[in-house]
């Protein structure tokens, strides 16, 4: 038990009915505490229940059983220290860049100057400055979903989940956008929650990485990444980066399921395109 | 290909087969009262606003198709906004305006003459109610445009189901319901001359039916000329008004209509 946790699950677990009424069992059993300054990563292969654990903290669904305290309460739908980055940017493509960054501000209720400049303060930390004032369509995949974080972080959330936010930029891209979020999360530390298919990408963003296995979804192992901070290029390089990324293919090799070695997730991405 | 390019190789088809109608009128001397010569025909349409005979017609049907395109795109956007946000509408209006689509209301327009009578009403009615539907089924299926990712997101960031609508759904429905409003354009102009067909004092579907009448097959082209550049202006502002509104969508988009 950590003291520090910001969230805390026990004995979570997720049941859904079919429209054919079978059950199926989404999660199980999943206990875990999370860091308020803790960036976790979430690596499984389709059907592990990892984007059903991101769904239930941010409030868009519930758990079936078990409990959930997000800073010391029980959570009842979405909240607004709590963000979310998807897959696909979605931004609304009839407002400019500005105006979707400061949009849950608006939802919320609270716009003022300040908002407005912080807005502008986290474009400029993202390198879109110039491009407050276009849309989104004029924006490249990689811009757009930088443009999208910006917008998770103008409510200065405690928690950020992000739901493979990369998983449909090409390969060069996605190191790229690896190496920015490591700076912007050292420059503003919270508690991130970070889904991805691709186990380098886990290992190096993550303080620990939470690997999940299918057919019940649940916890199969959480490894502690040793790798000091601050990451860069140069932490690919560490020994123990190839010993973790190792480690875990191993896990789902045992596990039979086998889904989740680089060549798949490849082959997901290329899907996901 | 550049744009102007291409409109002058459309223009061109016009023109190649306007000269091969004339040629072929002429030499098998094909009487007027069958197909006219084009040259014949523009004689009559300058003839037609000459003589001052046309503009009455034209005032009439033009006004009925504006005010039965206005009316029949504000029950629509009003009934579609209503089955989209409340889903028990859409179960039970929604089948009786199927049931209600599939009549075909050019049957029904002798109908509407004696219940509206032979003036604009009955006609402005028959086509209110025939442009009426593409704008209902646009607006509920553009209701329902919007991505699951996208209302998530809406969600996560707390909005409100009146938020969600108000800054996602409608936005999202605004394509789908401008290309619904294009449609129904031209089917006002369908309606309005299909009401005049049936029973009118006044209009240009009236005066195609006393020019036929008549046998000035000629004259018939000629209101007919009249009709689609109607039909065409309409449909033209209302895409214009749906480009300007739907600004976030590429240009180069079809026409909605032919792939109707």
């Amino acid at each position: 038990m950590r003291s520090d946790a910001l969230i805390q699950i026990r004995s979570m677990t997720k049941r859904y009915e079919t429209r054919a009424k079978e059950t199926v069992l989404a999660l199980t059993d999943v206990n875990l505490d999370i860091g308020k300054t803790e960036f976790l990563t979430v690596v499984g292969p389709s059907g592990c229940g990892k984007t059903t654990l991101l769904r239930i903290l941010s409030g868009l669904e519930s758990h079936t059983e078990g409990t959930l305290l997000i800073d010391g309460t029980v959570p009842s739908g979405p909240r607004p220290d709590i963000s979310m980055v998807f897959q696909q940017a979605t931004l609304l493509p009839w407002r400019t860049v500005l105006q979707n960054v400061l949009l849950p501000r608006q939802l919320q209720k609270t716009m003022s100057p300040q908002v407005v400049e912080r807005a502008r303060a986290l474009l400029d930390m993202a390198g879109l400055s110039e491009f407050e004032n276009k849309y989104p369509s004029e924006l490249s995949g990689g811009m757009q979903q930088r443009a999208s974080i910006c917008r998770a972080l103008i409510c200065d959330p405690k928690i950020l989940l992000m739901d493979e936010p990369f998983g449909a930029l090409d390969a060069m891209t996605r190191e790229t956008m690896n190496l920015e979020l490591m700076r912007i999360w050292s420059a503003q530390k919270k508690a991130v929650i970070f889904i991805t298919h691709s186990i380098p990408e886990a290992v190096f963003l993550g303080d620990r990485v939470l690997v999940m296995t299918p057919r019940p979804g649940r916890i199969s192992r959480i490894i502690d990444v040793n790798i000091p901070r601050p990451r860069d290029r140069s932490s690919f390089a560490n020994p123990v980066f190839n010993r973790i990324c190792d480690e875990i293919r191993e896990i789902f090799d045992t596990q039979g399921s086998g889904a989740t070695n680089q060549e798949n997730s490849n082959v997901k991405m290329a899907v996901s395109f | 290909m550049s744009r102007w390019r291409s409109r002058f190789e459309v223009l061109s088809l016009f023109v190649v087969f306007v000269i091969i109608w004339e040629i072929v009128v002429r030499f098998l001397e094909v009487p007027s009262y069958i197909i006219p010569a084009p040259s014949l025909i523009l004689s009559r349409l300058a003839d037609l606003f000459q003589s001052g005979l046309i503009w009455p017609h034209l005032i009439t049907t033009g006004l009925t198709i504006l005010s039965g395109l206005a009316l029949g795109i504000v029950a629509g956007l009003a009934f579609g906004a209503l089955i989209g946000v409340v889903p028990p509408a859409e179960r039970l209006i929604y089948p009786y305006l199927v049931a209600m689509q599939t009549v075909p209301k050019i049957a029904i327009a002798p109908l509407f003459v004696l219940w509206f009578g032979y003036g604009i009403t009955s006609k402005i009615v028959i086509s209110a109610l025939i442009s009426f539907f593409p704008v209902l089924v646009s607006v509920i299926s553009g209701l329902r445009a919007a991505e699951r990712d996208q209302m998530d997101m809406m969600r996560v960031f707390g909005a409100s189901r009146w938020q969600s609508f108000l800054h996602l759904r409608l936005y999202a429905a605004l394509p789908t319901i401008f290309a619904g409003i294009e449609i129904a354009s031209i089917l006002a102009v369908i309606g309005a001359i299909v009401g005049e067909f049936v029973g009118a004092q006044e209009g240009l579907g009236y005066l195609i039916t006393t020019l036929n009448f008549n046998m000035d097959v000629a004259g018939v082209f000629a209101t007919l000329i009249i009709l689609s550049a109607i039909g065409l202006s309409v449909h033209a502002l209302a895409r214009y008004l749906g480009r300007r509104m739907v600004f976030w969508r590429r240009a180069d988009e079809k026409s909605a209509v032919l792939s109707h």
